[in-house]
């Protein structure tokens, strides 16, 4: 099966097209923008696997909606959704698998995780599956939470610093196979808020 | 090396220990036995500096400093290490990596500099083999999704590799199969010298069989109540705490 694979910095809009048998990948970073992406999979046997991380603080808001239409049969779609809000950084995420009536055997999945770093950020997700057809297997996750305070004990018993523990379990939640540059950039983050 | 007195600490507002004493000389080995919820995870946490436990009362020496006032890093550092009895799952951070992290940062407590990537693979898949650890397991992310003997493999092979001057291991034995239990003994007997304490603790005999204590202690309701040598474990395996 062909791979597309995509990247993206601060995408603002963008629909994307997958024919039939083609696996895309997609990778989005947000950095404080708008974003709306649409995936449509076209043909039969189409896959998408898209992978979205974004980086709020006070100066850097993220709205960002990712939309997936199943338009022909055995298609999927993995949604997955991490970032982390430092500061008063808010970040509010829309995500919809629509499955439309008349074709079969679709999978379509979303998972979000929002770390929220400090008590005035805000993490909102909203969650949408519109499913028109039978025979579809779906699921759909949300968890926003603070960084686990257990682990961070586990790691300092270890002895790490408390910097060096949130750093490494930081970098581990955003390791969801972005190239080089985009890591940097995420590690960058991650150093100014631990 | 580890001189606890009267020792009092509370979680969520419950005392837990209630005034519990200990002394722990260089070399030795102690294990502490007694029923469940009678407060030995609850002193292994505390010692380790767990922060949901409050020290109410009493005093920690840990090798002539007061341990109370240190970080959880710097306990670490000075070279006391927790075994866990639940290891911590960390996803997405890779065994390896941790564990070359936490390396670095007790040789830089020793005035070491860390090892180069090449040296501590090498010494660190020495050490693996010897309690089972697989290469692929290195490369998996801490306790993540292995079995809870695979997990006191992985907590015993970061002892290994760290070369702490107290080891504290809560239940290592559970969980274990009897090939493991044998395998982990060993690698605690290995380590064992003139200069290095370890704390046992654990509900089975069988353990002890394997790693025999200078000492075993009897813990109830948050404090010690009896201290004996290894011949007390057998007697609790044969009478339990009735009498207690
Ligand atoms: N975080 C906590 N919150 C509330 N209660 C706690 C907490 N941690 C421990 N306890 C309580 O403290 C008591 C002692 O627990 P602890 O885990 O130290 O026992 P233990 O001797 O290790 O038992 P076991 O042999 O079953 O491992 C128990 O009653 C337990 O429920
Ligand atoms: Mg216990």
């Amino acid at each position: 099966m062909p791979i597309i694979k995509k990247s993206f910095v601060n995408l603002v809009e963008e629909s994307l097209h997958v024919p039939a048998h083609t696996h895309m990948q997609l990778y989005c970073l947000q950095m404080g923008s708008r974003g709306h992406l649409t995936v449509s999979l076209d043909g039969e046997g189409a896959r998408a696997d898209i992978q979205v991380a974004y980086l709020s603080d006070t100066q850097h808001a993220n709205d960002f909606t990712c939309e997936v239409y199943h338009k022909a049969s055995q298609t999927i779609s993995h949604q997955n959704i991490v970032g982390g809000a430092a500061q008063a950084g808010q970040a509010h995420i829309n995500s919809l698998i629509h499955i439309q009536e008349g074709v079969a055997r679709c999978e379509g999945y979303q998972q979000h995780k929002g770390l929220l770093l400090s008590p005035d950020a805000l993490i909102s997700c909203v969650p949408e599956l519109n499913i028109y057809a039978e025979d579809v297997i779906c699921t759909h996750g949300s968890a926003i939470g603070a960084l686990d305070k257990l682990a961070l004990f586990y790691m300092c018993s270890r002895g790490l610093s408390e910097q060096e523990a949130k750093k490494m379990l930081l970098l581990g939640f955003f390791d969801i196979g972005f190239e080089k540059e985009a890591l940097q950039q995420i590690e960058k983050w991650v150093e100014s808020y631990v | 090396m580890l001189d606890i007195v009267d020792l009092y600490a509370r979680v969520e507002q419950k005392e837990i220990l209630k005034g519990l004493s200990l002394r722990i000389k260089e070399g030795e080995v102690h294990a502490i036995m007694g029923p469940n919820g009678s407060g030995k995870s609850t002193l292994a946490q505390v010692l380790a500096g767990h922060p949901a436990y409050q020290v109410t009362q009493g005093q920690v020496q840990f090798c002539g400093k007061d341990l109370l006032k240190m970080s959880v890093s710097e306990r670490a550092c000075q070279g006391l290490f927790l075994g866990f009895q639940y290891p911590v799952e960390l996803s997405g951070v890779p065994y390896a990596t941790f564990l070359k992290q936490s390396l670095a940062a007790y040789r830089k407590a020793r005035g070491q500099e860390p090892l180069d990537a090449p040296s501590f693979i090498r010494y660190l898949k020495l050490r693996a083999q010897a309690v089972g650890v697989s290469d692929e397991m290195l490369k998996r992310p801490v306790n993540v999704g292995f079995s809870g003997g695979e997990k006191k493999r992985l907590e015993v092979l970061q002892m290994a590799v760290l070369e702490p001057k107290l080891c504290i291991l809560d239940e290592l034995d559970s969980g274990l199969d009897i090939d493991a239990l044998r395998q982990l003994s060993e690698a605690v007997n290995v380590m064992r010298d003139a200069h290095r304490s370890f704390l046992l603790i654990t509900h089975y005999d069988r353990l002890l069989q394997y790693i025999q204590p200078d000492v075993v202690h009897v813990m109830k309701d948050g404090k010690i109540i009896e201290s004996g040598d290894k011949t007390l474990a057998q007697k609790l395996e044969e009478k339990g705490y009735a009498d207690y």
